[in-house]
């Protein structure tokens, strides 16, 4: 017996050493973190459960016999984070460059499976070369099993993708298809086609960083939703964005003790507005007055800055938070940030968070190049998001509601539950200027100081159309509060809303305007 | 009548005894009380000493030092907020019945479908 454990304790080391303190010593000169060292730092002291720590590859081609390290590349398993359940892995670069293997790809749809039955969030921390050219077609395959995972777990579990290194070729699908991608400054890059590749067939030079990296995820593509400084704090950023979500889509999120008085109104709220029609005001500002001191996680926040998205916590209870942001765009929806809306209140609506909206919007942005790349088809993604979600939902017009983006930012029609109304709203088709000159076309053209009866019909119109109480009077907005009630009937109203069922038709389901 | 005086005799024989007993272990246990009090008394006014030292004697603790520690005491309770760690939580994790384990359950008692593991 004592040999038979003296084998184990052997390979269990041999798994525990990775690719060998060489590589390791490596891996640290790049500024990279080891696997197991980046799951101590996720994972509470003490709660990981590793599985298929022996497992490794059996293919004998390119002298690949010679590589046969136990664990494959890929630390899996569970563990905890702040008490609460987890499915783990982290693809070990110092084996083959954490290149996936049918044995690696086993092991992650093996801890997906259990983590999709058990209904517990899964969390991949990408490091990795990319396919194992070694085992061929195969491990092309593997990517399909795990990409298979990822789509049969959307919507079911909160999946979280860590980009720590490089992801490249069918690599990047696998964090794509999460719910949240989080990727480090300086380490990670993704692309589908590396820059060696482009240049070979485009001619076009580029870096890996220019191509890939994570400012250009962050801020452009919008693959990214959150840029991490470092890996230690894009694991911290992990364990803040779990504590917003639930286990799983049958369960609410953690819900703690609230620290700020769910009555203290910010009388900073009822002047933030600025009385200049085309004044901005930062929206952030409006945010951090409302809801629970120092709770905003933002998401997406260097993507489509003309809206903002993110959660917050509200009396200790976790909300997302979907606000146009006047100060750039004025606020206008464009095709990125009608996709990043869209999407936030897709995860919202699967993960039973109920989305607060701030509404301060002009419209649609308008232009040859919006038109054209299809923000008809963008936009829409918006409407179908909000009428679909059937939790609670609560809309704030803080300033300008014009025209279709009023309707489409989770107005009364869109199943809103509840449309609250700041007095300097300003609720109407268009804006005021464009208004008199299609309705009062004729008298300014008979008129012998157009200019002048312009201004006239202006501020008649602004009078008459261009506040909150036509839409109060009709119906649709349902109070008109101060700015600084909003966080006390905020309470309030998610107080009541927070046993709401909603159901919708029975459907395969549904088809989203992609 | 001698049965009746034996039975008496030993009544008050078995009550004496009883009662001696009792005496004797209300007796031991009031020694052990004036000594537990006594020992506390001594230790009690050992850290009302060292409680006073400190707060009174300004040069017990460096002030700086205080600060960075009640800094820390506040990060570290931030942090654990953010996070929803399990003692700023309003349930204890798992301390509510899991939806999830309920209507799973429900739903393995149907009757079976067609379909794969996920269906």
């Amino acid at each position: 017996m004592s040999d038979q454990l003296t084998q184990l304790r052997e390979m269990r080391e041999k798994a525990l050493a990775g690719g060998g303190a060489e590589r390791m010593a490596e891996q640290r000169r790049r500024g990279k973190l080891t696997a197991r060292e980046r799951l101590a730092l996720l994972l509470d002291e003490a709660s990981f459960q590793e599985i298929g720590a022996l497992a490794t590859h059996n293919n004998p081609d390119f002298g690949m016999s010679a590589h046969r390290v136990p664990g494959d590349g890929v630390v899996a398993g569970f563990g905890k984070v702040n008490g609460r359940r987890v499915a783990v892995f982290a693809h070990d670069f110092t084996v083959l460059g954490g290149s996936l293997s049918v044995v690696q790809s086993q092991k992650i749809c093996r801890v997906h499976d259990l983590a999709i039955e058990s209904g517990i969030p899964i969390i991949g921390l990408n490091d990795s070369g990319g396919a194992r050219i070694q085992e061929g077609v195969r491990s092309l395959a593997a990517y399909g099993e795990m990409f298979t995972r990822n789509v049969l777990a959307s919507g079911v579990i909160p999946q979280i993708s860590v980009v720590l290194g490089p992801c490249a070729g069918g690599a990047v699908y696998s964090p794509a298809l999460t719910d949240f991608v989080i990727m480090s400054r300086d380490t990670s890059y993704m692309f589908i086609t590396g820059p060696e590749v482009i240049k070979a067939i485009t001619g076009q030079q580029v870096s890996a960083a220019e191509l890939g990296g994570p400012v250009v995820h962050n801020t452009r593509s919008g693959v990214a939703h959150v840029l991490a400084e470092s890996e230690p704090r894009a694991i911290e950023l992990v364990k803040v964005l779990l504590s917003y979500l639930p286990q799983n889509n049958t369960e609410d999120p953690p819900q703690v003790v609230p620290h700020d008085p769910a009555d203290r109104m910010d009388e900073r709220l009822n002047a933030i507005v600025p009385d200049v029609e085309s004044e901005p005001y930062d929206m952030h500002e409006v945010i951090d007055a409302v809801f629970d001191g120092d709770s905003f996680l933002e998401v997406h926040p260097y993507f489509a800055r003309n809206a903002i998205v993110g959660f917050a916590r509200l009396d200790g209870h976790s909300v997302g938070i979907v606000a146009n942001q006047p100060t750039h765009l004025a606020g206008a929806l464009d095709i990125d940030s009608s996709d990043k809306i869209a999407r936030f209140v897709s995860i919202c609506d699967a993960f039973n968070v109920p989305v607060v909206t701030f509404v301060d919007t002009p419209g649609y942005l308008p232009g040859v190049d919006q038109e054209h790349y299809g923000i008809i088809r963008h936009g829409a993604k918006v409407i179908y998001a909000f009428c679909q979600a059937t939790v609670p939902k609560i809309t704030i017009v803080t300033r300008k509601a014009m025209g279709g983006a009023y309707v489409a930012m989770c107005s009364k029609q869109m199943r809103s539950d509840l449309a609250f109304a700041w007095p300097s709203a300003q609720i109407a088709v268009m804006g005021a200027e464009g208004a008199v000159r299609i309705l009062r076309r004729r008298e300014l053209a008979a008129a012998a100081d157009p200019s002048a009866l312009e201004r006239e019909f202006v501020d008649e119109y602004q009078e008459r159309f261009m506040n909150p109480y036509m839409a109060a009077d009709t119906g649709q907005i349902d109070e008109v509060i101060e700015p600084r009630e909003t966080r006390p009937r905020l309470v309030r109203a998610l107080e009541v809303l927070r046993t709401k069922v909603q159901q919708n038709p029975p459907k395969k389901h549904g088809i989203i305007p992609m | 009548m001698i049965a009746v005086w034996v039975g008496l005799e030993l009544t008050i024989y078995g009550m004496a005894l009883v009662f001696g007993l009792l005496a004797v272990l209300w007796g031991v246990i009031s020694l052990l009380v004036r000594l537990d009090a006594r020992v506390a008394r001594q230790s009690g006014g050992a850290s009302r000493a060292v409680t006073a030292r400190v707060a009174g004697d300004p040069g017990a603790l460096d002030p700086a030092l205080l600060a960075a520690i009640v800094i820390a005491c506040r990060a570290h309770r931030m942090t654990r907020r953010k996070q929803a760690a399990p003692e700023m939580r309003i349930h204890e994790p798992g301390s509510l019945p899991s939806r999830w384990v309920g209507s799973g359950r429900t739903r393995q008692n149907r009757s079976w479908a067609p379909g794969g593991r996920y269906a």
